[in-house]
């Protein structure tokens, strides 16, 4: 009986290394895998990760929205102001976007042999979700959706390795990419902190705001989506660019309540 | 047939371990319960038992939602974990501590596993949220593991498992 379970635990190991292998070559395959299982629990996950009374749910909802009409609107005037000069191409002003309001139903493990910062949210491709789309809290940009099942979506958050977000900083919206890995040299970056680099020879001044920059069809982030503030400089240790350190507005350690821009038209 | 029961019940054990960090409060560290368990379990049998059992929970780990990547990472490390607590079982009963000691160093194992990765540039771990993921662990264990362990051996006694 004991060789029995050892022959099939050393089949399913084998197995397991066999998947890992397939998995680091072609992610995609295991796709239908992850959706299905998704799809199975994700009434579970709903349930688990809190019931609210709607009114809550419904106000946070509006709240959203009209912060992020702010943005818009913001981001329009100063379109409008900044027109003549020929100077951005943000697609904040040209693109109507509706907001679906989502709440995160699990967060990931922490501890998987690769950390990564990912959620699940309570809707999916029935929604109208697809991969790549933003991800929004009122408090600024949370990040893109990676995977879509059928009633819930997978989040890649601001801070994940993986994570590259164009952006455009202080008050001439020079440009810049923020990413979570700060390069070898530099001091350690604090809980959630991120890595602002800029494109170009622009001063960084403490304080600066960093916005998104967009990209056609808002696809993976859409433009004007507040990001964070500009809290230290780092010093010059060689590395290409002026480098920052950047707090981001929206804490993802305790997402709840978050919205995932639709595009109108789409 | 009644043999069927005690992977049954591992299994779901398994499952309420992935799916309960929902309802965690938000921005508390999680404790890794899937790692409870497979130390439950694999503290009371031989090391294939434990490895099959971490191979469960490390698949349920990679796939549930937001799930992991690469797929079957989890599934190995967690896999290791059962099958060295298997092969040192004998060596704790000396002391109701050691288990739970040994349980200490399995999740200290596993993080460790996601620093040294992330300080290799895959992923990204800092150190203070490993340490506290660890501390939190250590902490529940003391109340998971034991039940964990005592359901473990009244389903063997009862020929379940």
């Amino acid at each position: 009986m004991p060789s029995r379970t050892s022959l099939l635990a050393v089949l399913l190991l084998a197995t397991t290394a066999a998947v890992l292998v397939v998995d680091l070559a072609r992610p995609s395959l295991a796709a239908p895998a992850r959706s299905a299982v998704a799809a199975a629990l994700a009434p579970a996950q709903r349930v688990l990760a809190g019931w609210d009374d709607g009114r809550v749910a419904e106000l946070t909802a509006e709240r959203d929205a009209l912060a992020a009409e702010v943005d818009r609107l913001r981001a329009q005037a100063r379109d409008v102001t900044e027109l003549e000069e020929l100077a951005r191409s943000s697609t904040a002003a040209a693109v109507d976007r509706t907001l679906l309001p989502a709440r995160v139903v699990a967060v990931a493990s922490g501890s998987t042999p690769v950390g990564g910062r990912t959620v699940t949210v309570d809707v999916g491709g029935e929604d109208g979700v697809l991969p790549d789309q933003t991800v929004v809290a009122v408090e600024g940009l949370v990040g893109r959706v990676l995977r879509v099942a059928p009633t819930s979506a997978d989040v890649l958050l601001l801070g994940d390795p993986q994570v590259v977000v164009g952006v455009r900083f202080g008050e001439d919206g020079a440009l810049g990419d923020v990413q979570a890995d700060p390069v070898p040299g530099l001091p350690a970056r604090g809980h959630g902190q991120l890595t602002l680099t800029a494109l170009g020879d622009t001063r960084i001044e403490v304080g600066d705001r960093v916005s998104t920059l967009g990209s056609p069809d808002d696809v993976p982030y859409a433009a004007g989506i507040p990001l964070g503030t500009v809290v230290a400089v780092d010093p010059d240790r060689g590395q290409l660019g002026r480098t920052a350190v950047v707090e981001p507005f929206v804490d993802t350690d305790t997402l709840d309540l978050v919205a995932v821009v639709l595009r109108e038209d789409g | 047939m009644i043999r069927v029961l005690g992977p049954l019940v591992r299994g779901a054990l398994l499952l309420a371990a992935v799916l309960l960090p929902s309802a965690w409060p938000a921005g508390l560290a999680r404790p890794d319960l899937v790692l409870l368990v497979v130390a439950g379990v694999a503290l009371l049998h031989p090391p294939p038992v434990g490895l099959l059992v971490g191979l469960a929970g490390g698949w349920l780990v990679d796939v549930v939602p937001p799930g992991a990547a690469p797929l079957g990472a989890g599934a190995l490390v967690y896999a290791a974990v059962g099958l060295g607590l298997g092969a040192v079982r004998r060596q704790l009963v000396l002391s109701p501590v050691l288990p739970w000691v040994a349980t200490g160093l399995a999740a200290a194992l596993v993080l460790g596993v996601r620093g040294v990765a992330a300080a290799a540039g895959v992923g990204r771990a800092l150190p203070g949220e490993l340490a506290w993921t660890l501390a939190v662990t250590m902490l529940v264990a003391v109340l998971v593991l034991p039940v964990v362990m005592r359901l473990e051996r009244w389903m063997t006694q009862r020929g379940w498992a």
